[in-house]
């Protein structure tokens, strides 16, 4: 198994280096992007009296700009899966021995996490000299580092099942069109990552707590800036290893459900 | 080793009427018709045996592929392979069949071919003493070689179909499912994959299914030929014994001394009228004979010269698919 999902893995991340200029281009619009919603959310603050400060906004924006491509991607990723849907490259993968769900998984994870690893490393090393408010500030405490370490490993993977379910609707609709752009609408604002959720009122932010997106990204940010701490940090890392155990399980089902009846399309 | 009884498969589909308005009322009423792919397919494949697998497009003969390499089930029948139900023992199953479907790949595309390989030996857990042995046999017998280390994307399609076989021969499968391998390739890269078919099957003991639309496939790999037509199985025997039967078929050009209109031979059917020149093929009751022939043609008409020529084994196979009408 381990094997398996680190040469899985391995491949997935040498694809993902082959897109280099692709990479940097993205970096340069990432930068852009983060200063100028800093800027943005910073005239917002000002405005009235709110416990997250500025020096917060502007680390949970760059730590969402750090974790683009791994914690947004149901909008980065590529349809290759899909694809392999609707012309039929998926015969290949079902003649091979491997559960589909958990091999779909591991490749998504994989993708996502090589070009996160790609973009991260360097995006953090500039962001974190820069002042306070301006830039990425160091964790709060070494134990809300270690809980942000637990709930962005989780979220990776929650983030990856969310993924798993648009593929297997996907399956049913063979269109991916569809389903991603939807996902991309609802799934950015309930996750925080078109304005970060602690900007927005306490009701909006309840209502958001129903869903699952919210716990891809936005918990351990603030778990990070210290918006969210002690025993409430691990209440909510709970719903959200809740949340994952439930769609992982509501994905394996529904697919296995699916791959029964399956027509492999073409030839 | 396999064995089909009774196989048979329907798949449901939405059709829609022609139009933006016909579009516009199958998202409100769809109607569903039931295409019958498969109609009782029945046989039985030997270990070691090489089979061809032939008929025209959309006879069948993936939908026979998909459900002998577990890819569906079939709607009704047995199927059993090596004491496998493919479709429900589906991972314990291809772990025994090797698949290159000419169309696809297996391979990702913007990585070295090598580490593709890679994955798959994880993925098969091929233990790495096995999997050497194999990669070093299989890059010798498909000049590999200088192959392994290029990305996908820059191979030409006979090298990458090269690649294909090889990878699905990896795990020291039994049984190789080949569909379309030669597709779109040319001469001397089909020469390569037939002669390496061959090969591996006398080697290895390998049972090989093959479905192609080349019968020079056919002719140089094996003489048994399953022909499958309609969802139905039409023919299953030695594909030297149809050779026979067809080239009984003499295909004779006629020079006349002037056009003729209407050209009436017994026992010949009249092919094709072009000015002084006329086709005749002999009708299956008929042995041909030149002497008989001349005497028959001399009786109505001039003639200054005549010609025959055998069938070609593409001819063949058109005769065979038009007596079974397909």
């Amino acid at each position: 198994m381990m094997s398996t999902f680190s040469s899985i893995f391995k491949m997935n991340v040498k694809q993902q280096f082959q897109y280099r200029t692709a990479a940097i281009s993205g970096m340069v619009t990432q930068f852009f992007f983060g200063f100028m919603q800093i800027a943005l959310f910073t005239a917002f603050l000002s405005q009235g009296e709110s416990e997250f400060t500025v020096p917060q906004m502007a680390s949970y924006i760059w730590l969402q700009q750090c974790f683009f491509t791994l914690f947004k991607y149901w909008d980065t990723c590529k349809p290759e899966i899909s694809e392999k849907i609707v012309n039929g490259d998926m015969a290949y993968q079902l003649i091979r021995p491997m559960n589909l769900y958990d091999f779909w998984f591991q490749t998504v994870l994989s993708k996502s996490f090589g070009s996160f690893l790609m973009r991260a490393i360097p995006l953090s090393l500039v962001v974190v000299w820069l002042p306070a408010g301006l830039g990425l500030m160091a964790p709060v405490s070494l134990l809300n580092f270690l809980l942000f370490l637990v709930s962005a490993v989780i979220g990776a993977f929650l983030v990856t099942a969310i993924v798993m379910i648009a593929y297997i609707i996907s399956l049913y609709t063979l269109s991916p069109a569809g389903v991603f752009s939807f996902l991309v609408a609802v799934a950015g604002l309930l996750a925080g990552q078109i304005v970060p959720l602690p900007m927005l009122p306490e009701s909006v932010q309840t209502i958001f707590s129903f869903f699952p997106f919210r716990y891809v990204s936005d918990l351990p940010y603030r778990i990070f800036i210290g918006n969210i701490n002690g025993t409430d940090a691990l209440v909510q890392i709970g719903i959200q290893l809740a949340w994952l155990v439930g769609l992982v399980l509501i994905g394996k089902l529904v697919m296995n459900k699916k791959l029964k009846k399956l027509v492999v399309q073409g030839g | 080793m396999i064995t089909l009884e009774n196989v048979s498969k329907t798949y449901k589909v939405a059709c829609r009427e022609k139009g933006l308005w016909g579009a516009f009322k199958s998202l409100f009423n769809r109607k569903y018709k039931t295409i019958e792919a498969l109609k009782n397919v029945t046989f039985t494949i030997k270990q070691g045996e090489i089979v061809g697998y032939i008929g025209p497009n959309g006879a069948g003969k993936s939908t026979t592929i998909k459900i002998m390499t577990g890819i569906i089930s079939p709607t009704s029948g047995n199927c059993q392979i090596d004491g496998f139900n493919p479709f429900k023992d589906r991972q314990k199953y291809v772990r025994e069949i090797g698949a290159v479907f000419g169309q696809r790949s297996n391979l990702a595309w913007d990585v070295p071919v090598i580490d593709s390989y890679e994955l798959l030996r994880d993925i098969y857990k091929i233990p790495q003493s096995e999997y050497e042995k194999n990669l070093k046999t299989l890059s010798e017998k498909l000049d590999l070689n200088e192959l392994l280390n290029l990305p996908l994307r820059q191979l030409s399609l006979g090298q990458r179909m090269r690649c294909e076989i090889a990878g699905a021969l990896l795990h020291s499968p039994k049984i190789l499912f080949l569909d379309e391998p030669t597709i779109g390739l040319d001469s001397i890269s089909k020469l390569k994959v037939r002669e390496f078919i061959k090969e591996m099957n006398r080697g290895t003991n390998l049972t090989v299914i093959l479905t192609t639309h080349d019968m020079n496939d056919i002719d140089a790999l094996t003489n048994r030929i399953i022909l499958i037509g309609k969802g139905q199985k039409l023919y299953d025997g030695s594909f030297d014994a149809i050779k026979q039967q067809y080239s009984k078929s003499v295909l004779v050009k006629v020079q006349m001394a002037k056009p003729y209109e209407n050209v009436q031979i017994k026992g010949y059917e009249t092919i094709s009228v072009e000015g002084n020149e006329v086709t005749l093929k002999n009708l299956p009751e008929t042995t041909f004979s030149y002497v008989k022939l001349v005497q028959e043609l001399e009786k109505n008409y001039e003639i200054v010269d005549i010609s025959t020529k055998a069938l070609e084994l593409e001819e063949i196979i058109y005769s065979l698919y038009k007596e079974y009408e397909l």
